[in-house]
């Protein structure tokens, strides 16, 4: 770690010729990221306004409530969907699916559509309320990486404990159906009917009330066999599950886009491209503590000009912007030494006359102990001047002088 | 949608010597789940993780009087919604069928366990 002070040391004593000015921290490399709702948040939707139904019966009740029972638009409704697992569910969407490398297998558990309308009213004042407004959106991972170990270990435990349960469960099982006389008499007598007066139509026998009864019968019985489930192993799989997180390592690319189109006077034939937006996320998350961001943003009439340190944007003229944004962060649970590079381009591509403008900062810190850092930032702002923050000089001076080492 | 986490059920077979196949999809997205399946015989049966795609587990003949046993435990894993099922489906007897089983656990983390016993019966020519 001494070679990691001196480093500091040396650009510190580099930097100390430049002015001293606090960076600026107002503008986030995060703002450049996909947006999860892509054609929902074009239309200024709240996440919390969008409808994300999970089975296709929550969805025709989504769709229901929006269109009166299928009998007009919308007037503002936003949705999300998997296609995949709402209308096929071919694919494997369990933790154990979405560990699958193949590539068909990530696209069809990333791919998410999202649909919104929007007719505003006066309180809307980015939209004008003579108008209807649509979009449509889309997302999906190219690259996704595999879970790191400690992952892998919690869910190769849980997997132990739901083998263990389903030994017990299965023997359980057999033995009640293989030997309650109650059940088997039920059972032979509803195999009976089924065959002698249904001819094998089981639809038609579920009808017949007797059938019906028998077979409820036989159901509730069968399902007290699940209040014998083994509680200590249910306990002990919740206490590993409820901590669970899915964290992965490698490479991920994810993809986003959406477009919006502006109805004027709220007719389908006279239309126009109200704002689009393309984004894609590239990243590298290493077993050592390292990983790498990448980020390219292109919008067209956005609601914020970035360039202009994300100025309205009046809409007067048809803007297009792209900015590009990179971060590699180092940061190990065994090191006491954290360290990130954080860089943002943002550019107006049309009309040329908004200048672009870069950021550059680097940021380190070192734990001296558990409750003292040596922290150092470096870098240079959108406005072109320099800026140096920290306490590295002074701590190296100060701190490690009168600290406590608790 | 009503809540079932266990079914005992009749699955008809078809006259001809078809094969049939049970595919098992488990939801929803980021639960874990790990399924036991075993056709009329002693032990724990395969365990799967995950789906079990659909597979051919035998004929109209082989399977005639046999019973299906699955049993399987769905842990929530899912940070977005408590909800889990199971579905069961199978083809390649007189009717394609289609069983749904589901539970919203109160609680993240807990896990559902599942039951289903199905029995083949081939209806005789009269």
């Amino acid at each position: 770690m001494k070679k990691y002070i001196i480093s500091l040391i040396l650009i510190s004593s580099f930097c100390r010729g430049f002015s001293q000015i606090v960076q600026d921290t107002t503008i986030k490399l995060d703002l450049l990221k996909a947006p999860s709702s892509a054609g929902a948040n074009l239309l200024g939707f709240a996440n919390s306004d969008i409808d994300k139904p999970s089975d296709i019966s929550a969805f025709m009740v989504s769709l229901q409530s929006a269109t009166a029972s299928l009998s007009r638009l919308p007037t503002n409704y936003a949705i999300d969907i998997a296609p995949y697992w709402l209308f096929s569910k071919r694919t494997d969407f369990t933790t154990a699916g979405l560990s699958s490398k193949i590539k068909g297998d990530i696209f069809k558990q990333t791919f998410a559509l999202s649909f919104a309308i929007r007719n505003p009213d006066s309180t809307n004042k980015d939209f004008n309320i003579n108008n209807t407004y649509g979009a449509i959106g889309f997302k999906f991972s190219l690259l996704r990486g595999e879970y790191n170990d400690k992952t892998k270990i919690s869910l190769n435990e849980i997997g132990s404990i739901q083998k263990r349960i389903n030994h017990k469960t299965m023997n359980e099982l057999q033995n009640f159906i293989k030997s309650d006389t109650v059940l088997k008499r039920m059972s032979a007598e509803r195999e009976q009917m089924l065959i002698k007066k249904f001819g094998g139509d089981d639809e038609q026998a579920k009808k017949d009330s007797t059938y019906y009864l028998i077979d409820s019968l036989i159901n509730k019985l069968q399902a007290k066999i699940l209040k014998n489930s083994p509680l200590d192993d249910l306990a002990e799989i919740q206490e590993k599950a409820s901590t669970l997180k899915l964290n992965r390592i490698g490479w991920s690319w994810d993809v986003a886009g959406g477009v919006s189109g502006e109805f004027i006077n709220k007719r389908f034939d006279n239309a126009k491209v109200f704002n689009a937006g393309l984004w894609t996320t590239i990243g590298y998350t290493g077993k050592a503590g390292g990983s790498l961001l990448l980020l390219i943003r292109y919008l067209y009439n956005p609601n914020k000009i970035f360039a202009l340190d994300d100025a309205i944007n009046k809409k007067t003229d048809n803007i297009s912007t792209l900015d590009i944004g990179g971060r590699y962060v180092y940061s190990n649970v065994n090191s006491k030494f954290t360290c990130s590079v954080e860089t943002i381009y943002r550019s107006v591509l049309l009309p040329s006359t908004i200048p672009s403008s870069w950021r550059l900062i680097l940021n380190t810190d070192y734990a001296i102990w558990e409750n003292q850092k040596l922290t150092f930032s470096f870098g240079r702002n959108f406005d072109g001047l320099t800026s140096k923050d920290g306490n590295l000089v002074a701590a190296l001076g100060i701190l490690v002088g009168l600290g406590n080492n608790r | 949608m009503e809540e079932k986490q266990s079914l005992n059920t009749i699955y008809v077979l078809k006259d001809t010597n078809n094969s049939v196949t049970l595919e098992i999809n488990i939801g929803i997205p980021g639960q874990t789940s790990m399924t036991s399946i075993l056709i009329d015989g002693d032990g724990s049966g395969d365990e799967i993780n995950g789906n079990f795609p659909e597979t051919i587990i035998g004929t109209s003949d082989t399977l005639d009087g046999k019973i299906l046993f699955i049993t399987s435990t769905v842990t929530d894993t899912s940070r977005d919604s408590n909800f889990t099922e199971l579905i069961i489906r199978l083809k390649g007897g007189r009717n394609a069928k289609r069983f749904p089983l589901s539970k919203t656990v109160n609680e993240e983390g807990q896990s559902v366990p599942y039951i289903a016993v199905i029995k083949f019966i081939k209806i005789p020519k009269i």
